[in-house]
């Protein structure tokens, strides 16, 4: 047990190390490469199949490069740049933004079905 | 929202430690990071650290150290606790990061003393109210099982069920004292931390069959002989010579085993229909069927909310940090890259 890695070391950022650090290749800006820390397939696999429904976006996977290491790597590729088209980050900021209203929906839409499940008056919230 | 999916969810039966609902409109990704998230991360409270003084017990220390951390203590004000590794207020720990518990019990008696997690003694009980309410969970939730079992040993008098766990037992002589301290965390970095003993999704059937078309193209033996094959997924309805989906399957019960797809596909292949033909694969699931089930430190109610909002809180960092980010690299490009 001597070498085995603290377990907080999944859940803490450590000092220095950026939450997201993004990479865009000069040559080929339709291309887009982020690394996430301190993340896992929650997120990763979450954030991949919200970019699959964006139009504008050619391909995109993610990556664990390694059980040890608490990142993964998302690479983006969106269709040509013209003007007016959005980039790799801008779909990814898109992403973002479709997963808050999503999740945000859900416990709305939650909170009214508790509420109709306590109108019909079936204890359900005992502590 | 031009991607968003905009799912629904309906609520299909709960007790306080209990919960069944049903996502709509979502996305398997949608479904499993709401399971991954409760499960473990949801942040609930649990015994981390031990001191022990006395151990004269069978048990060796970490045994009962061990045996002491899984003991579910009640978190429902779990979000008025600090982490203790950045909580401002102390060096240490204090009652605003932990709770201290003192476990001391000696047993004097011929027989055998059940040590009780009810013997632990909450040290911080006075100083906030908040400290008082992390105890631990006595009856395992108001589960029906246990009120099932309470309401039976209350009418025939029999023995109530033991309340507590149990962490150890002592012989007489014997006595065991420690301090323990509590701190806050999350499944991801020990289970013992997970507020969750279930929370599993189930899909609709990824293959079905076309009934329609396997009974136009059958014959009235070959669908009895199908009906045998289906290892009781399928009926035949004698009256409208035709088969139908035996009630297990239409609940969800079962999926159409291997035997089945290829017998049907022999049975049609016989009358040139390809298997394609006879069968639908749905690939792309958008109806989940949840169940889930506390261990009695958070209601179910809770555990769902909380997830909800540590997911958000996950993306909100992120949509955060990620403009601090691109502010930086706007500066260092000199707005080259003003697009990013």
């Amino acid at each position: 047990m001597s070498n085995a890695p603290d377990r907080f070391e999944a859940v803490v950022l450590p000092d220095g190390v950026k939450k997201i650090e993004f990479v865009v290749d000069e040559q080929y800006p339709t291309w887009a490469q982020f690394k996430i820390e301190r993340e896992d397939h929650t997120l990763g696999n979450l954030l991949r199949m919200q970019l699959l429904r964006d139009d504008n976006v050619n391909f995109v996977g993610y990556r664990i490069p390694h059980p040890l290491e608490h990142h993964f790597i998302l690479r983006v590729q969106s269709k040509k740049l013209e003007e007016g088209k959005l980039g790799p980050v801008e779909s990814f900021i898109q992403a973002i933004e479709d997963l808050q209203s999503d999740f945000a929906l859900l416990e709305e839409r939650m909170k009214k079905q508790f509420e109709i499940h306590a109108s019909m008056n079936v204890p359900y919230h005992r502590r | 929202m031009p991607n968003a999916r905009l799912p629904d969810i309906k609520l299909e039966r709960v007790t306080s430690s209990e919960m069944d609902f049903t996502l709509l409109n979502a996305e398997t990704s949608i479904a499993n990071a709401l399971r991954r998230v409760m499960i473990a991360e949801v942040p609930t409270m649990a015994i981390d650290l031990v001191n022990m003084e006395v151990n004269t017990s069978p048990l060796f220390d970490e045994f009962v150290a061990h045996r002491l951390g899984l003991i579910p203590l009640s978190s429902h004000e779990v979000d008025q606790f600090n982490n203790t590794r950045d909580c401002d207020r102390c060096t240490d720990h204090c009652p605003y990061c932990s709770i201290e518990y003192v476990l001391d019990v000696s047993c004097d008696s011929e027989d055998f003393l059940d040590v009780m997690s009810k013997d632990l003694i909450n040290v911080y009980e006075k100083e906030r109210p908040e400290c008082a309410s992390v105890k631990p969970v006595d009856n395992s939730g108001e589960s029906e099982a246990h009120a099932r079992m309470n309401q039976a040993s209350k009418s025939d008098g029999g023995q109530r069920p033991p309340e507590g766990i149990v962490i150890t037992k002592l012989r007489r002589g014997q006595r065991i004292k420690c301090t323990c301290i509590a701190k806050k965390g999350t499944g991801k970095e020990h289970a013992k931390w997970s507020a969750a003993s279930t929370v599993r999704f189930r899909t609709d059937p990824s293959i079905r069959f076309r009934l329609d078309k396997i009974n136009d193209t059958l014959t009235k033996d070959e669908k009895i002989d199908l009906e045998k094959y289906s290892e009781g997924m399928l009926v035949y309805n004698l009256t409208a010579d035709a088969l139908e989906y035996e009630e297990c399957f239409q609940e969800r019960r079962f999926a159409i085993s291997t035997d089945t797809i290829k017998k049907a596909g022999d049975l049609t292949g016989l009358h040139g229909v390809h298997p394609h033909e006879i069968m639908v694969y749905n690939d792309n699931p958008t109806v989940f069927n949840f169940k889930c089930e506390t261990t009695g430190v958070l209601t179910a109610k809770e555990l769902f909310f909380k997830a909800i909002e540590v997911l958000m809180n996950k993306l909100n960092s992120i949509q955060g940090y990620l403009d601090v980010e691109l502010e930086e690299l706007r500066d260092r490009n000199n707005n080259t890259y003003g697009m990013y």
